[in-house]
């Protein structure tokens, strides 16, 4: 049928079986879902992009603090609007999946936690983290001097080269002291 | 090769000197390249204590700013070079003894060159020293740089400013040159990401070999960073289109299964993916038939798969909900945090259990007995309403009341007679089903109560398993904040929830970490009251409840107009009173009812027992060994006297072995702890230094072998291999942070030097022993193999050793640095050089213990999922 042919990674069941956390059951129902957030006269061409605000209509990223961010790391697009692909999509879907590895995890983590994409965790990029935690109401946001603390304590624990901010080696670093981490890391469709 | 004919200049432009307060030396220097693909620049100031030589030197404290303590560091697309050192005691220097200075320039062709250092691609490899490499790389030692003319508007900045040893406020170009660093900028491209994998199955490729070294390996196939370089003249795109194509081949090494995992392992999009993926296999066996289409029936098995799958994921969340109160408990660990949850999983635990003996009492106790009901004794209580409270008069003689239970033994073979109850051997009825309520009620309470407690130590071993653990961390804040959010987490209110419980755990672990106050406890009092008659009956039990009721609303007003910390605290203290009220209260009520008891005559229990016990024999002959087992060891003190006894000794002897195990896990951690002692970051209680490391760029290997020590105490460096150009590893205690071939950050267990080798044979070689996801790897290093970044490790030991880098070694070092063969070492200048390798190693010594500060336990795992 139509789905096959659109499916642009879909050529061959091998192919598929290798592609990674994702097998054909789950490319499919990822493919539904994808189609379902086009407008109906997009869906024949391939490369058409979802807008971020499509994106964000979907259950499960309506409410994660971290949904513009997700978008954003896994957004392949020039304008940097967050729209996605059908393979940004699955890249998305795969690093939440349940058999991407720590690795891989951990990175998409690291990048979602780099609110200014400059390749490291500083002290804004983790205090909009903990912000993102917190939550937007007013009774669970820390205070400044909370804040201030909390982020101090953190670079001591985790930033082993001192120099202010948390890089890609020092994250996988705590993080691989976190036991609950992958299978918190997931996103189910 | 483009990549040979690199050459490249630098000049010195400008050099001041500062001498009050202190001295301050900051020179400018120019470096141009011929080729503008040049992003990786080492420079190193090999024969600075050469150069200071003829000085009167004594001391000479040096300190880089760098990642690494070494005198070498890499930047990356950039060509300005900031570098602090600290001169605190160069006495009477002045311009013209600093010039002469020779500054050696390292570049590594490759990398792209795009732009700024904040996109730089900092993909390279620490790794790889073999001897080709200076095919690509070129070395320029420039002793008299003032020689060379050419300039071209790109700087090198040695800014020297007396500063304090430690000193963690980097300059902002520091700091530039920092974020370049490979480890900080593999996250960020796609070529770093690519050239990373391109390493990791290099190793994939050298663990099948039998030999682990590098020379197997054709020169296209050598995880070198200068193979990137070979094409360095070409345009930023085919650049990395040739990093792929050497991924490609590498992947094609790999069997089938080695590849699709190391395709998965990578961060990298679909389409990259797919396209190596179709590469590897274009290039090798040839791309396999692509199936156009699927059969329409395969179709309808994948739609009944997921069909069925979804039936499943709902079904599983049917039975989730199941649970009792989920909601509600997740609510209370939202507000209150885990530990509040504890207890009411505590208590939810206690009504299971509640539930399970009500199960079994009501099987085999209550439902026999309602069964078979005793002739009612007296129906003539008048019920005055107050039995609904005091659970008096008419209720005695329901099954609600052990009194109404008979001591009887019920038969089913005998359900045409009305008196059932009446003793089972009445002539004519078999008793083919007995029960012996007696019997039954002992060992049904036994049973459960047994059952209860295996449970209960079962799951209490369990939980004592998951937690324990010999280092009690300060914290894990960084675990906390980094890994907690559970991304399925998709429901409005569970998101905010989880958002409560997490901030609510924040703010606890942060309070701890400040070190809380000790909460204060107030005495509480109770009183009591007698009423007469059937109503003092109820009094007590009035008064309890009341006081039940009322006293938490009190305590929770009490606890608003107190002010604490952490709202975790507010209910700690909370439950503590609550516990304690409950506690009184249960000692009250023991005290009266003891009082009560303590009137009746003592003995008629044991009396009872043992008429009992003869009932029971004449009665049911089958059960004689039940009273033999009464007889003996009931009536029989001395085996209640020996049972007692041998219980007691083995708590006793228990609690011994447990304390003895404290005693020597407190005795390994303090061992530990004197073995690789480390000075906690400006803090003054630990002694002597940690392990440490050490890297010297020079051009061939050395093996460093000599003592170094601190404040009296003795460190001993077993083994340091010095490479060119190279600064790699961090060490710490009996771990180590590392960097060596193929960019392989790993931990190292222990590191021991093959001295009697060394010795035996004159070779330099030292045995390294890494683990990386739980494989462990031996790496033996000898003079010839030995190109791995730097590792060495300094292990405490005696007083005898003397504390001093070895001159001859130092100034074989710094010789290794000069071209001609003519130049000399001076004393005093491998004098200065062994001051600045042991300022260095004091460097590290300190980041060292710096890490081990923020590791907090044994195995340092810095790359869980690394390959090596």
């Amino acid at each position: 049928m139509v789905v096959y042919e659109q499916i642009p990674i879909l050529s061959s069941k091998t192919r598929c079986s290798e592609q990674g956390g994702l097998i054909l059951i789950s490319l499919l129902s990822a493919h539904k879902r994808f189609m379902e957030l086009l407008a109906k006269e997009d869906r024949s061409s391939r490369s058409t992009r979802v807008t971020m605000d499509k994106i964000l209509t979907m259950p499960e990223l309506k409410s994660n603090p971290f949904r513009k961010r997700i978008c954003n790391v896994f957004s392949t697009s020039e304008l940097k609007d967050g729209s996605l692909t059908f393979e940004d999509f699955l890249d998305l879907l795969s690093a939440f999946s349940d058999s991407a590895t720590l690795e891989i995890k951990s990175h998409y983590a690291f990048r979602i936690f780099d609110f200014d994409d400059d390749g490291t965790l500083d002290r804004g990029d983790l205090e909009n983290l903990v912000n993102c935690l917190t939550g937007e109401t007013d009774d669970t946001r820390l205070t400044p001097e909370e804040m201030r603390q909390l982020i101090s304590n953190i670079l001591e624990e985790s930033d082993i080269d001192k120099d202010g901010t948390v890089n890609l080696s020092e994250f996988q670093h705590v993080i691989s002291r976190s036991p609950d981490f992958v299978s918190s890391f997931k996103i189910v469709l | 090769m483009a990549a040979r004919n690199i050459n490249f200049d630098m000049d010195l432009h400008h050099m001041e000197i500062k001498k009050a307060p202190s001295l301050h030396l900051t020179v400018t220097a120019s470096i141009s390249f011929r080729s503008k693909k040049i992003d990786l620049i080492c420079v190193t100031f090999p024969s600075l204590a050469c150069a200071l030589g003829p000085l009167a030197v004594r001391e000479v404290v040096l300190t880089l700013d760098l990642d690494c303590s070494s005198n070498a560091f890499w930047i990356s697309g950039l060509t300005t070079v900031a570098l602090r050192v600290s001169l605190p005691n160069l006495l009477g220097l002045d311009c013209a003894d600093i010039a002469p200075w020779p500054v050696s320039v390292v570049a590594i062709v490759d990398q792209q060159t795009s732009g700024s250092l904040d996109q730089g691609h900092g993909a390279l490899e620490l790794e790889d020293l073999s001897d080709e490499r200076r095919d690509h790389v070129t070395y320029l030692a420039a002793p008299s740089w003032a020689e060379h003319g050419q300039q071209r508007g790109q700087d090198l900045e040695v800014a020297m400013v007396n500063d304090p040893l430690i000193d963690e406020r980097w300059s902002s170009a520091t700091l530039r040159v920092l974020s370049s660093m490979p480890s900080r900028t593999i996250g960020r491209s796609r070529g770093a990401i690519i050239s990373q994998y391109y390493n990791r199955t290099m190793q994939l490729c050298r663990r099948r070999q039998t030999r682990p070294t590098i020379r197997d390996f054709s020169r296209s196939a050598r995880p070198s960073i200068r193979g990137y370089g070979v094409e360095s003249d070409c345009g930023d795109g085919s650049e990395e289109e040739r990093k792929k194509d050497q991924l490609v081949n590498n992947l094609q090494k790999l069997s089938i299964s080695d590849r699709v995992r190391m395709l998965r392992a990578m961060p990298l999009s679909v389409a990259e993916k797919s396209d190596l993926r179709k590469r590897a296999y274009n290039y090798k066996e040839g791309r396999p038939v692509s199936s156009s289409q699927m059969s329409c029936c395969s179709r309808l098995k994948y739609y009944i798969i997921i069909a069925l799958r979804q039936s499943w994921y709902s079904w599983l969340s049917f039975l989730h909900s199941l649970q009792l109160w989920q909601v509600p408990l997740k609510r209370v660990s939202g507000r209150f945090g885990t530990g509040v949850l504890s207890y009411f999983l505590f208590l939810k635990i206690l009504l299971f259990f509640n539930i399970f003996l009500f199960l079994i009492n009501g099987f085999f106790l209550v439902l026999p007995q309602a069964i078979h009901r005793p002739p009612p004794a007296n129906l003539s209580q008048k019920f005055t309403g107050l039995e609904l409270l005091t659970g008096g008069g008419s209720f005695t003689d329901t099954v609600m009341f052990y009194g109404h239970y008979s001591h009887r033994t019920l038969t089913s073979g005998c359900r045409h007679s009305d008196n059932a109850s009446v003793p089972t051997d009445q002539p004519g009825c078999p008793p083919r089903l007995s029960f012996n309520m007696p019997l039954a009620y002992f060992f049904t309470i036994g049973v459960s109560f047994f059952i209860t407690c295996i449970i209960l130590v079962y799951s209490m071993s369990k939980s004592f398993g998951k937690s324990f653990r010999i280092n009690k961390s300060q914290g894990y804040l960084a675990v906390k904040v980094f890994s907690s959010w559970d991304f399925k987490v998709i429901k409005r209110t569970s998101v905010r929830l989880q958002s409560e419980n997490i901030c609510t755990q924040l703010k606890d672990l942060e309070t701890r970490v400040l070190e809380t106050r000790d909460l204060e406890t107030r005495d509480l009092e109770t009183g009591q009251r007698l009423l007469e008659q059937q109503a003092s009956l109820l009094a007590l039990p009035v008064v309890v409840s009341s006081l039940n009721l009322l006293m938490p609303g009190l305590f929770n007003a009490v606890g608003w107009m107190e002010v604490y910390d952490s709202p975790s605290i507010r209910t700690y203290v909370a439950i503590f009173r609550n516990l304690l009220l409950k506690v009184s209260m249960l000692g009250v009520l023991c005290y009266h009812w003891l009082g009560r008891v303590a009137a009746d005559p003592g003995k008629l229990l044991l009396q009872a027992g043992k008429q009992w016990m003869l009932e029971l024999k004449t009665a049911n002959p089958n059960l004689t060994w039940l009273t033999w087992i009464h007889t003996t060891m009931v009536e029989n003190p001395l085996f209640l006297f020996i049972s007692a006894g041998i219980f007691l000794m083995v708590i006793y002897f228990h609690t011994q072995v447990v304390d003895g195990q404290r005693k020597v896990i407190s005795l390994l951690q303090e061992q530990i702890e004197n073995k690789y002692p480390w000075r906690p970051p400006g803090g003054s209680t630990a002694s002597g230094n940690p392990i440490l490391y050490l890297s010297v760029s020079g051009e061939k290997l050395e093996a460093l072998h000599e003592p170094i020590s601190r404040e009296g105490r003795c460190t001993r460096m077993q083994g340091c291999s010095i490479t060119k150009g190279r600064s790699a590893a961090l060490t710490q205690g009996h771990h180590s942070f590392i960097t060596f071939k193929r960019r392989y950050w790993g931990h190292v267990e222990s590191f021991t030097s093959h001295r009697s080798t060394m010795r035996a044979s004159g070779k330099k070689a030292f045995k390294l022993r890494g683990e990386t996801n739980g494989s462990e790897r031996i790496f033996y290093f000898n003079q010839s193999q030995c190109r791995a970044g730097t590792v060495g490790e300094l292990k405490m030991e005696d007083r005898e050793q003397e504390v001093n880098f070895k001159k001859e070694t130092v100034g074989k070092l710094l010789s290794l640095f000069f071209r001609d063969e003519k130049s000399r070492v001076s004393s005093d200048a491998a004098t200065l050089m062994t001051e600045m390798l042991k300022v260095f190693v004091q460097e590290a010594a300190r980041r060292a213990a710096k890490q081990a500060e923020t590791e907090d336990n044994h195995t340092v795992k810095s790359d869980p999922n690394g390959q090596l």
